[in-house]
């Protein structure tokens, strides 16, 4: 089999070479000079519409006036100039080459609702139009882009890509986003879709740099995302591929979607300067609820007189022998259980404080971004900067960012263009340790009763101890050194060769190195009693991680017509891409005083050094054949190869074929009368194959054998994962139809798609008996399936001389299952690293959605209405719960012992993928002022919402409240504990993502040529049920499985933005 | 012609780019590698011991401390110690403690297995060492199993085979036996590579002696512990980076358990200890003096505290059980019986301290009572050793089969992970 694979894929390779050097031939033609002026319908300049000349390789784009200049070489005759723009229809203009004239082609676009005529490139090697596509595709231009009031290119694509749901995890400035395209379509691996700039394949990598690992280990995927880096001011336009149309160029990686992004480039004529300055304010959007009622239950020997007040330090002044040490540890949670004996009944009266305030403030921030733009028409450049600064909402925390970009195309010979373009970016940040530990901001006020006036300082001015065990919230915003910083070049070099007329070949060399590091620093502290587990003898970490990637990509492209009505485009490529990773860390505890480095700590915990490389390669072909711009047909193949794989299994095939019918361009249609209102109906439709590179790592088909120190020796054993070098890609298959229709003279569009993907060879870490001596095997087990539909509703419903409304609404839904986990019928793969840290009990079960939560439920009446003891019950020898509380299903009182009996049941209590999302864009004008609006809305999904129990354990949520106000019987909160149910919340919001108000100046004096000023609000409104910040959450970052989990983040911000840009 | 060159050139490269080639980890050995270096051998040999004494030993001390009463609990939020402390049904099949120790006692017999395939590659002297460190640690996992539960996987693989505790306990005494004859040919060069503490020599016929006890085979039983020199000493060791997990999960770390109290050690009202009992301020201590926040010391005072492997205690007792075992059928042993338990109670030379310091046995001269004097020595002697559970059972002390509360469990479930994937695990016990 190996061998036959080899020599096919020879094969292949040969007959792709026979092929390119059959076409080089060329003929000597005249150089032409096309001219000309791009304006809208208003009469207005339109900047960057792409100009090429018909069956011809000669293309550029207008430049900020609308004007343009093409220079080719063509023999004399008739030519078609085509002129499109993001939003426009596509224009055609003919015109007739006499020897050297120059000829004038102007052209007035019209807007275009479906974007049918828009340029694409995801999945071709040359642009063609989303007309011919049989595939779904969403683009984004960079006005949408930079009217969202946020500077992080993820979450300024919310709500903008049909069949994209895409999550801010937290408010951390640290925090990640998640992008999933269609679902996810990986159990182990990464469900982002592939990022593509400029051609170059970059990382979006989630590293934790930040974190102690010790504290953090299996919680999910904490870090940033490093799409982070990337500057949306910088981006022309944004096409992203949710499905199968990839498979072809882009095969073992495209199993997530695509996300190609595009920068801005030079332009013809004379430099332009664009500079914009925005001033962010960032505030908490909704404070938590908090119990400010004075009781709290104590016991009645010392506290039944008068309010009582505790200090931050009461702890050290405890050692005093004259308060029993019963009383300081009956401090710790009195609402689930006294030191000892029964619940404590009695309730004291406390002052109570609201530690939110001491936490979080409102944050500011500017992002400055200038470009330089101009060129010639053989050499174009752009110039661009970018300095971002901007604080968190928690005390402490900001981001420092900064970046320069420069492109430059060249043209070489009047057949060859080469282009480089280089991004530096260096990021810094200031962090608090993230949620999921005792000792993050948000945390430490989650699990600390605000009994003690945490701002009391001791004699040397330092903090002072709250309750034992805990961390005060201040040492935490004060005290804890946390951060990590970037740096980042993405650079790429290209060549563009139209050897002949119907020939193009392009070449991309492009590389991503970023090297991100980060540290933690816990000094030691300062008072008694806290845990060990929050490093209370002090703590350092230190991480490095190193990437390096690398790809060539090498294309050529061949261009036929034949019978006059078929046109035929025959592309093959070939790719190749290096990556390493390096990850280096430290940390330790027991610090000496003064010392953050990891030269301080008495203690080494781990040290980290783990390095890992691999490289993929692959071939395609695809043949595009275009009949009389009525039928479109695509099919195409590629073999791909991986160093992840065994040697015997490296190859694998992936084919895709779609095709779409144009059905209004008929002569019937319009003989018909239908194009009167009716103006586009297209009917697409495609399947493709593609596959998952990270579903595991370069080493895992082996067992591994890992060795650490043990008391000054090696010490090696295996990994619990038994090898299995026969684990192969996961294989997903793909088909979607759909149908792209306009109306009424473009001013509505719709569009339309459905999709079924199934991942099969799903790759799955399945469960061994222990007694095989591991736990578990990668294996290509499982099965799982996405299906769901994409609706896009375009319009202007009102387009008037000084008034226009335009108005996009989409709505998207997919279901989710997974079957053949290998665990067998109903019983549950847990996820089993992060349940230990958050106690969400994330599963992965046989015919259910991905990630649901499957735990212990509310005990029901006979009628389905949840069921109340009708008797005290005994929770221990000593401890009587009051009647009136709930309990799980499966348990009951026993009458003889009045303990609780027998075993808690679980079921699927929740679901963290939502039945439907919705966005909904609206844009009024009203002469030079726009007002802008999006609303954001994910539906029918849960949170598990950790935070919620711990609040009413602590004694500061609303039911403890009742609890100790007596409106809940004594021992309600404890009996709750053992139900999971409880932590079930319903996360479904409607947000007012995104509202702002821009008033275009116009040209102001001589110097400045635009001036547009906007305020803007993102994350202003949240509509939801949640009973905590925001129902949008990830404590577990950018984990694939465990999603919607709320243990501590730190809430998404609510931000104002005051934008000026001007153009000179 | 440039062009066609220049561009053939470009894609010429391609192909040349385009091979697969082998990455090698630098950071781990595959399965394959490491059997083929000696030293690759006592790396997992060490590695037996650091997953043996790790977070196992803290699973054996947790589940068979809350099973007995012996234990705590601080916090609640500690789910799986707080099933363990209800017990019963409460302690389902995926309790992450139970099944933790589970997952890890067959690793290390896993390891062992592999150690004993293959130490034939290694030098004379280091072979011997080798083979009788793989056949104790093997032998301690499969004791520790016949601890919890029922049946036993003796040897690892697809779908391995159970034997009945008994069984397995008999294969754990034949695999020490096979140890013992190894060890006078051990070299100095082994012991250089593992850690310090595990005396062979004494360790290995202390382990059977608990074992021949656990099966009541009283003869072997007292042959075995006649073995041991009571003045040696065997420990897991630890150091500030590779820790005592009791006592940073639990006794340092104050928020999962401490001892229950200081004045029952978890015994029911007729076997309270005698207050001056010299073990209870050894094991424990008055936080601040409070009654009720006593907290643990002992074995777990630090998290580099040493913890023995045996207690000399240990054998005295068994001897005694032995004897008393014997004089129910022949009451002449029963002066022998309370010789060997007198030996423990007045004990104030002990290696590890273990002294109970309390005067000679004054109780009632029958088989009942002195037996019921050993049981509470060893509950006061092996206090947080793991064995309680088992000592509760060997006793016949009331369980739950007839609503007995000195324990709230007889035997463990077997883990759903085992159940689920390997058909032969056998039926789960009732209580």
């Amino acid at each position: 089999m190996k061998k036959i694979n080899s020599n096919l894929f020879n094969k292949i390779k040969v007959f792709g070479l026979v092929v390119l050097l059959s076409l080089f031939t060329g003929a000597a033609m005249a150089q032409v000079k096309v001219t000309g002026k791009v304006t809208d319908s208003k009469g207005a300049a339109v900047s960057g519409a792409s100009i090429t000349i018909k069956n011809e390789n000669a293309g550029t784009t207008s430049g900020a006036d609308g004007t343009y200049s093409l220079i080719s070489k063509l023999n004399p005759g008739k030519y078609v100039v085509v002129i499109s723009g993001i939003g426009f229809k596509s224009y055609e203009q003919k015109i007739t080459v006499n020897g050297n004239d120059d000829v004038t082609a102007n052209a007035s676009l019209k807007d275009d609702a479906l974007g049918l005529d828009e340029v694409v490139v995801t999945g071709q090697i040359q642009g063609t139009t989303k007309r011919q596509l049989g595939n779904a595709v969403s683009q984004i231009n960079s006005k949408q882009l930079t009217q969202t009031g946020s500077s992080n290119v993820l979450s300024a694509l919310q709500g903008k890509i049909a069949g994209a749901q895409i999550t801010q995890n937290s408010g951390d400035v640290g925090g990640s986003m998640t992008v999933r395209l269609r679902g996810v379509s990986t159990l182990r691996g990464s469900s982002e879709p592939l990022y593509i700039i400029d051609g170059v394949i970059v990382s979006n990598a989630t590293t934790n740099v930040s974190n102690a690992p010790d504290t953090y280990t299996g919680s999910g995927t904490l870090g940033q995302t490093r799409l982070f880096d990337i500057n949306p001011n910088d981006i022309e336009r944004i096409e992203v591929v949710n499905g199968a149309a990839a498979a072809a160029q882009f095969g073992s990686k495209a199993s997530n979607g695509v996300v190609q992004i595009f920068t801005k480039r030079g332009k013809n004529g004379k430099p332009q300067i664009n500079f914009t300055t925005t001033v962010m304010v960032n505030q908490l959007r909704k404070k938590q609820y908090v119990n400010m009622a004075g009781g709290r239950f104590e016991d009645a020997s010392r506290y039944t007189n008068g309010l009582v007040y505790y200090n931050a330090g009461d702890y050290n002044s405890l050692s005093d022998p004259s308060i029993s040490a019963n009383n300081r540890f009956s401090r710790l949670t009195p609402i689930l259980a006294g030191p000892s004996g029964d619940f404590i009944r009695n309730v004291a009266q406390f002052k109570r404080y609201d530690y939110q305030n001491d936490i979080f403030r409102t944050g500011i921030g500017s992002d400055n971004n200038l470009n330089i733009t101009g060129g010639n028409e053989n050499t174009q450049y752009l110039i661009a900067g970018n300095y971002f600064y901007n604080q968190g909402i928690i005390r402490n925390t900001d981001i420092n960012k900064y970046s320069f970009r420069v492109r430059l195309d060249q043209k070489v010979t009047n057949w060859l263009k080469a282009t480089v373009g280089i991004n530096y970016i260096s990021s810094k940040t200031s962090e608090k340790p993230d949620g999921n530990s005792f000792f993050s901001p948000i945390n430490s006020v989650n699990i600390t009763e605000n009994i003690y006036d945490i701002n009391k300082k001791d004699a040397f001015g330092k903090y002072q101890s709250v309750e034992p065990v805990r961390v005060n919230p201040n040492t935490v915003i004060n005290d804890i050194i946390q951060g990590q910083g970037t740096n980042r070049t993405i650079a790429d070099v290209q060549l563009h060769a139209t050897p002949t007329k119907n020939l193009s070949v392009d070449y991309i060399f492009g590389v991503d190195n970023f090297t991100t590091s980060g540290q933690q620093f816990i000094p030691f502290f300062s008072y008694p009693g806290v845990s060990s587990g929050f490093y209370n003898d002090g703590y350092t970490f230190n991480a490095t991680s190193t990437n390096n990637l690398i790809n060539h990509n090498l294309s050529a492209s061949y261009r036929l017509d034949f019978l006059k009505i078929i046109k035929s485009t025959t592309q093959i490529g070939f790719d190749y891409q290096y990556n390493s990773g390096r990850y280096t860390g430290a940390e330790g505890r027991g610090l000496a005083p003064f010392v953050q480095t990891i030269s301080g700590a008495s203690t080494i915990l781990s040290n980290t050094d783990s390095r890992a490389q691999s490289r993929s390669r692959g071939f395609f072909a695809q043949e595009n054949l275009n009949f009389d711009n009525k039928l479109f047909v695509t099919v195409g193949a590629r073999l791909d190869g991986s160093t992840i794989y065994d040697k015997a299994k490296w190859k694998n095939s992936f084919f895709k074929t779609s095709g779409s019918l144009v059905v209004s361009a008929f002569n019937f249609w319009e003989k018909a009368g239908l194009n009167n209102w009716f103006n586009t109906f297209k009917i697409r439709g495609g399947y493709g194959q593609s596959g998952n590179l990270s579903a595991f790592g370069e080493y895992e088909r082996f067992t591994n054998y890992s060795f650490s120190p043990f008391l000054g020796l090696n010490s090696g054993a295996p990994t619990g994962q038994l090898g299995n070098v026969d684990i192969n890609v996961e294989r997903q298959n793909e088909t979607e139809i759909g149908s792209d229709m306009s109306f009424l003279g473009d001013r509505l569009g719709i569009e339309f798609t459905y999709y079924s993907k199934s991942v099969k060879d799903l790759v799955i870490n399945r469960q061994l008996a222990p007694s095989s001596g591991f736990t578990s095997q990668l294996n290509n087990l499982a099965l799982m399936t996405n299906k769901g539909f994409e609706l896009l509703i375009k319009g202007t419903p009102i387009q008037l001389k000084n008034f226009a409304w335009s108005s996009s609404f989409s709505y998207n839904q997919n279901r989710n299952v997974v079957v053949n986990t290998g665990a067998g019928d109903g019983n549950p793969v847990f996820v089993s690293d992060v349940q230990n840290q958050t106690g969400a009990p994330a599963v992965v079960l046989n015919g259910q959605p991905i990630g649901v939560f499957y735990g212990t439920y509310y005990k029901r009446n006979a009628d389905g209405s949840i069921y109340t003891t009708p008797t005290p019950y005994k929770f221990s020898s000593t401890a009587n719960i009051d009647a009136g509380v709930n309990i799980p299903e499966g348990q009951s009182i026993d009458p003889i012992t009045g303990k609780l009996v027998g075993a808690a049941l679980k079921k699927v209590i929740g679901n963290p993928n939502p039945k439907y999302t919705f966005s909904a864009v609206n844009d009024f004008t009203y002469k030079k002022l726009t007002l802008h609006t999006q609303i954001d809305a994910v539906q029918g999904v849960d949170v598990f919402n950790a935070d919620r129990r711990t609040r009413q354990g602590v004694g500061i949520g609303k039911y403890a409240e009742d609890e100790i106000a007596g409106r809940l019987p004594r021992g309600w909160i404890r009996s709750m504990y053992a139900i999971e149910q409880f932590r079930i919340d319903d996360g479904s919001f409607v947000k007012l993502r995104e509202v702002g108000l821009s008033y275009d100046f116009g040209k102001l004096g001589k110097t400045i040529s635009n001036l547009t000023f906007s305020v803007i609000g993102r994350n202003l409104i949240s509509w939801d049920k949640f009973d905590g910040y925001d129902p949008e959450v990830n404590s577990t970052g950018n984990a694939t499985i465990a999603r919607n989990i709320n243990f501590g983040s730190v809430p998404i911000p609510k931000t104002f933005s005051f934008v000026l840009n001007a153009k000179f | 012609m440039k062009r066609i060159f220049l561009l053939s050139g470009i894609f010429a490269s391609f192909f040349v780019a385009g091979c697969y080639k082998e990455y090698k980890n630098p950071g781990a050995a595959t399965g394959a590698e490491i059997l083929t270096d000696a030293n690759g051998l006592t790396a997992i040999a060490v590695g037996i011991q650091s997953s043996y004494s790790g977070v196992a030993l803290y699973a054996q001390v947790t589940i068979s401390g809350f099973a007995t009463k012996e234990l705590r609990l601080l916090n609640p939020g500690n789910t799986a110690e707080n099933d363990l402390l209800a017990g019963g049904a409460s302690v389902a099949n995926t309790n992450s403690r139970v099944a933790g120790l589970w997952v890890a006692m067959n690793k290390v017999s896993y390891n062992a297995e592999t150690i004993l395939a293959n130490a034939g590659i290694a030098p004379s002297g280091v072979q011997e060492g080798l083979k009788a460190y793989a056949y104790l640690y093997k032998a301690l996992a499969i004791g520790t199993m016949a601890t919890f539960w029922t049946d036993v996987p003796v040897n690892t693989g697809t779908n391995a085979t159970f034997s009945s505790r008994n069984a397995a306990l008999s294969a754990a005494i034949d695999l020490l036996k096979k140890g013992e004859l190894l060890v006078p040919a051990i070299s100095a060069a082994f012991y250089s590579k593992v850690p310090t503490g595990i005396d062979l020599k004494n360790a290995i016929p202390a382990l059977e002696a608990r074992y021949y006890n656990m099966l009541k085979d009283d003869a072997n039983a007292l042959v075995a512990a006649n073995k041991v020199d009571l003045s040696s000493k065997s420990w897991f060791a630890f150091s500030t980076t590779n820790t005592n997990q009791i006592n940073v999960i639990a006794i340092g770390g104050i928020n999962v358990y401490q001892p229950n109290d200081d004045i029952t050690f978890g015994l029911p009202n007729a076997l309270i200890p005698n207050p001056a009992d010299g073990r209870i301020p050894f094991y424990t201590y008055r936080n601040a003096g409070s009654a009720s926040d006593v907290r643990g010391k002992g074995f777990f005072q630090t998290n580099a505290s040493p913890i023995p492997v045996y207690l000399p205690g240990e054998m005295t007792l068994i001897k005694a059980e032995s004897y008393i075992r014997k004089a129910g059928a022949d009451i002449t042993q029963l002066p022998l019986a309370v010789t060997e338990l007198n030996k423990v109670l007045t004990k104030t030379t002990d290696v590890w301290g273990v002294n109970a310091n309390l005067p000679a046995y004054a109780g009632a001269l029958n088989v009942t009572a002195v037996s019921n004097e050993i049981y509470r020595n060893r509950r006061m002697e092996l206090f947080m050793s793991g064995l309680e559970l088992e000592d509760c059972r060997r006793f016949g002390r009331p369980g739950p089969e007839i609503n007995g509360t000195e324990r709230n469990k007889t035997y463990y479930l077997f883990p759903l992970a085992e159940r689920a994937n390997n058909p032969n695990t056998p039926a789960d016990p009732p209580f």
